[in-house]
């Protein structure tokens, strides 16, 4: 088997070499083994450091809607769920295709210390298809996970936590959110939380209020973020894995795509056509409030 | 008076402090779902004490600083309501019972001494300044640095902190080897409260501390010198690294919020109907609002100006206005930051330190 670093270096070279693109957004390694993270190479000799393993968390389209990044011809490597959020950001025209060389990789998932990253399991698109991209990564790492995707299988966590009592469940949200340090690293992380200025930031600017209950106000940002990317989420878990306060927060949204299922059946976010089932309306869309009424 | 005194187990020193319990409000290190909290010693069982003990002996600061005993994240100044035409304010008053905050490490309370320098000048922060004189702290010192540790770099004394009350040692960190827990009072502060807790029936009295075993003075580690990376810096105000770091850093707060050393915060106003508070609360300068002006006017409207403005403030602007570089090395950046920014990538890039 070939090298999947150095057909990675060769690919990420012949795009720069050739000015086909500014840059190549990728990874390298950063200084301990376990650590890989998100590396920008505008030169051939810069391209010599990029890599791909089993710690290469980041989702790295995120990147591409700050401004730094608009208006320039990128190379982007990407794994399966990074690649399902930006197809979102394609469809809802927050980044231009023509700017964007894809690269597709196979991903083996993802390590989390030493046992494979629990969001990898329900993972829905490990391979990037070969169609949908402009350049595939032929070599890959071998697996982490089998890739036989159960549906049931993938929402076990929430099973676990839709087991307890009214009381327990509030009680382990109350306990988990109170850890909140509000350093927003969940939304910021997220490849689908693609708002120009978000809530949080323009109807809260302080901290917190004061004056209120804090968690409360932690119970309540989470709650909304949660809804707003209930029909978006990729299942990459980057909100959970870069929470320093280990706060589960990849639960909330795997609840609400079970919850969604109910009324819209299944839908995988980037996968699936767009447009997502809640930024549409039918007329034959479930109306429970309205029975609700009568 | 009362130096040192002796535990024969953490279990035992926890008993002695519940013994104070009624004057004193105390917190401890211990985990929550497998993360690191602190607590209030009242609900700090007996399971949850392995891993107090883990984070005691642990070679590394406990996830989240402990600046936030002394700079709460939210803080309140003062209450006002209105009553027909009539007005009222209130100072809010701050909580009379003395603190003691168990288990931050030397790098941690040495923060404070640099915190001190900004908020204990004229004019004072007054908020601040009485947590500080009502608050003990008991640090848990270190034998060895840990995988993100800058502590010696940085001019922390790991063994010995200059900022602290009463130092904590444990028998395995010492030529002793044993489960003994030692408390050491190095301030007056320190030394009234190890009095009261002598006076508790478990501890084992008087003692000295025995020595440290490890690796305590790393001969091989160059201190950084503030002058020289201040000097450093001022050539790299247009250098392309700023670009480079903001173009892979999230703009998220997690390096403001954990750092010890990072004190910037927001004052707002909260209100509903005739009432409401003052009150203040961190903020981050890694946020795209922190210096939006009314108006609309940002004068760092880039993540490369904001991350800039973050390293500039702590490696040049702070030296020049209060002399040390505002860092204690915890390496709480390297550890948390997802996309790998840290004070130490940041000095490898501008080449200083041979270490980092």
């Amino acid at each position: 088997m070939r090298d999947i670093n150095k057909e990675i270096i060769e690919i990420a070279q012949e795009l720069l070499e050739s000015n086909k693109v500014d840059m190549v957004l990728g990874y390298t390694k950063g200084e301990r083994p376990d650590q890989t993270f998100p590396f920008i190479a505008k030169t051939k000799e810069e391209a010599e450091r990029l890599t791909f393993d089993y710690y290469s968390y980041n989702s790295l389209s995120k990147y591409l809607l700050d401004d730094m990044y608009q208006g320039k011809k990128i190379a982007i490597f990407l794994k399966g769920c990074d690649f399902r959020g930006l197809k979102l950001m394609i469809g809802e025209d927050r980044v231009k295709r023509e700017d964007l060389h894809l690269i597709g990789l196979d991903c083996p998932g993802v390590k989390r210390g030493e046992s494979v990253s629990p969001y990898c399991l329900s993972c829905r698109l490990n391979n990037v298809p070969k169609e949908e991209v402009d350049t595939k990564i032929s070599t890959s790492l071998e697996p982490l996970v089998e890739r036989k995707y159960s549906h049931e299988e993938s929402f076990s966590e929430i099973n676990d936590i839709e087991k307890m009592s009214n009381e327990e469940r509030f009680e382990y949200w109350k306990r988990q959110l109170s850890r909140c340090k509000r350093c927003y690293s969940c939304r910021n992380g997220c490849p689908v939380c693609t708002c120009r200025v978000c809530l949080f930031d323009r109807e809260n600017p302080g901290y917190i209020d004061g004056a209120t209950d804090q968690l409360a106000q932690h119970q309540f940002y989470h709650v909304i973020r949660a809804f707003h990317v209930a029909d978006r989420c990729v299942g990459c878990g980057e909100c959970s894995r870069v929470c320093p306060e280990n706060i589960p927060l990849h639960l909330l949204s795997q609840k609400l795509i079970r919850e969604l299922e109910k009324f819209y059946g299944t839908y995988t976010t980037g996968v699936d056509e767009l447009p997502t089932p809640l930024s549409t309306a039918k007329a034959n869309d479930p109306d429970h409030f309205g029975k609700e009424v009568k | 008076m009362t130096q040192t005194i002796k535990f024969d187990s953490l279990s035992s020193l926890f008993n002695a402090l519940k013994e104070v319990e009624k004057d004193y409000q105390i917190f401890c290190p211990t985990k929550q779902d497998g993360t690191e909290v602190f607590l209030p010693l009242v609900e700090i069982k007996e399971d949850n004490l392995k891993a107090t003990y883990e984070i005691l002996s642990k070679n590394e600061p406990p996830l989240f600083s402990i600046k936030s005993f002394l700079f709460p994240n939210s803080e309140i100044y003062l209450k006002f309501k209105r009553e027909k035409d009539s007005y009222e304010f209130s100072v809010h008053s701050q909580e009379e019972t003395p603190t003691v905050v168990l288990g931050g490490k030397p790098c941690d309370v040495e923060s404070f001494g640099m915190i001190d320098m900004v908020f204990l000048q004229e004019p004072v922060d007054t908020f601040y300044q009485q947590k500080r004189e009502n608050t003990i702290l008991i640090t848990s010192v270190c034998n060895q640095k840990g995988p993100n540790c800058l502590c010696d770099e940085f001019g922390v004394d790991k063994c010995k902190p200059k900022v602290s009350d009463i130092l904590l040692v444990l028998g395995e960190q010492t030529t002793q080897k044993d489960e003994a827990v030692y408390l050491e009072a190095v301030s007056e502060r320190g030394e009234n409260f190890l009095e009261k807790l002598d006076k508790s029936t478990e501890s084992e009295g008087e003692s000295n501390t025995p020595n440290l075993e490890g690796e305590i003075h790393q001969k091989d580690v160059e201190k950084l010198s503030p002058e020289k990376i201040k000097d450093i810096m001022e050539n790299l105000y247009d250098s392309p690294i700023w670009a480079e770091f903001a173009m892979r850093c999230l703009g998220c707060g997690i390096c403001t919020y954990y750092c010890p050393t990072c004190h910037c915060y927001d004052i707002n106003d909260f209100h509903r109907k005739d009432k409401g508070v003052r009150y203040r609360s961190w903020d981050s300068c890694m946020f795209s609002n922190f210096s939006n002006m009314a108006g609309g006017h940002n004068p760092r409207p880039s993540k490369e100006d904001r991350i800039k403005n973050r390293f500039f403030h702590k490696l040049n602007y702070f030296v020049k206005q209060q002399g040390p570089l505002a860092c204690v090395g915890c390496g709480r950046c390297a550890k948390n930051c997802p996309a790998g920014i840290s004070i130490g990538t940041v000095l490898k890039k501008i080449g200083v330190g041979k270490h980092v």
